[in-house]
């Protein structure tokens, strides 16, 4: 299983090194399958840090025009470790836009809603709202590892490498935000329950 | 992902983060992935004017080289002709006999040294001590060589 597990990952990066080089070359085909492959989870990423969908697909936008800009200059020096630099690329910028927020924020000393909290859509299930405000509560670290895992879809292995923390410490954290998150949905429900009855 | 290790955990909320998750990247419309990549292309790819896939180089089309390959042809083959063609082509008659007296007078002027080289007398044998007084009429025949091919020059 292991070994089938390894040529697989080997076929797919020989496919990403291809598809990679395609893309320095400018060829156009290959960033429509770069954009396909990454854009929406890109997004989810973003949508999910930042609340808006709008900011959310900018970010998209900006953080593929980076990489399309280093792509095609030649300054590509990641070679086999795609995936960590294009989403450690979407988190750097992710964060550039929270400390853009902040300062605004204390600039004119106006309340903001909640990056975090502020959502365009409502959706129709309770749960996943709840889910929604419990990721808000959750430390910039734990929430960070939670992102990359579940909107980004990317492996233990591929986290430590965006984060440049080791693997084990990762996995204990992800454990550990999935604990709180359940704390605090059981908490903020039972928070509701007692205002509903009194 | 490319590596899945999951450890165990609370199965239900990591259930319920991958189906938010899911919900997040459905969020785009379909025109989603089309903007992303104009952005790309407008921003990146068109000003480094790189060929690509939708306008492929020229050469790359068979037709444009095969035109490219029969004007080569014709270019090449016209200069060969200019090349080739005498100068005064409004009356080649005269040029060509000209040209036929001039490589006639020629074969003369290399018939005329051949002769001249057989009628030279060997004196490979001789020394300038014992023979000295018979090379006297080598300098009578050295001036008749000068003069014939003096003469032979000037006509060609």
């Amino acid at each position: 299983m292991g070994d089938e597990q390894a040529d697989r990952d080997e076929r797919q990066d020989g496919a990403l090194t291809d598809l990679l080089v395609r893309a320095a070359d400018g060829v156009d085909a290959a960033w429509v399958e770069l954009v396909e492959r990454y854009s929406r989870r890109l997004f989810a990423l973003a949508r999910s840090r930042l609340g808006s969908v709008d900011l959310a697909e900018e970010i998209v936008q900006s953080v593929l025009v980076t990489v399309a800009t280093t792509l095609t200059a030649g300054k590509y020096t990641e070679s086999g470790r795609f995936e960590s630099w294009l989403f450690r690329v979407a988190m750097n910028r992710i964060r550039d836009e929270i400390r853009k927020k902040r300062r605004s924020t204390v600039e004119t000393n106006e309340h903001l809603p909640d990056l975090a909290a502020h959502h365009d859509e409502p959706t129709d299930e309770a749960g996943l709202s709840a889910l929604r405000a419990a990721l808000d509560e959750l430390s910039d670290a734990d929430r960070q590892v939670i992102e990359l895992r579940h909107h980004g879809q990317l492996s233990f292995k591929e986290i430590a490498a965006v984060t440049c923390e080791p693997m084990g410490t990762l996995l204990a954290r992800h454990h550990r935000a999935l604990r709180k998150l359940r704390s605090i949905i059981e908490t903020n429900l039972s928070d509701q329950e007692i205002e509903r009855t009194t | 992902m490319t590596q899945d290790i999951r450890q165990p955990e609370p199965d239900a909320i990591s259930d319920r983060l991958d189906q938010l998750a899911d919900r997040e990247r459905a969020m785009p419309d379909s025109a989603f992935e089309s903007r992303v990549f104009e952005s790309v292309r407008a921003r990146v790819l068109e000003p480094l004017g790189r060929p690509v896939a939708i306008r492929p180089a020229w050469w790359r089309s068979s037709w444009a080289m095969a035109a490219a390959a029969s004007i080569a042809i014709v270019l090449t083959a016209g200069m060969f002709m200019w090349a080739g063609a005498p100068t005064q082509t409004s009356d080649p008659g005269p040029s060509i006999a000209a040209g036929d007296d001039v490589s006639t007078e020629f074969e003369e002027f290399i018939e005329t040294v051949a002769w001249l080289e057989d009628s030279l007398p060997d004196y490979s044998w001789t020394t300038n001590s014992t023979d000295g007084p018979s090379l006297d009429s080598i300098d009578d025949l050295f001036d008749d060589v000068e003069q014939t091919l003096s003469d032979e020059e000037e006509s060609i």
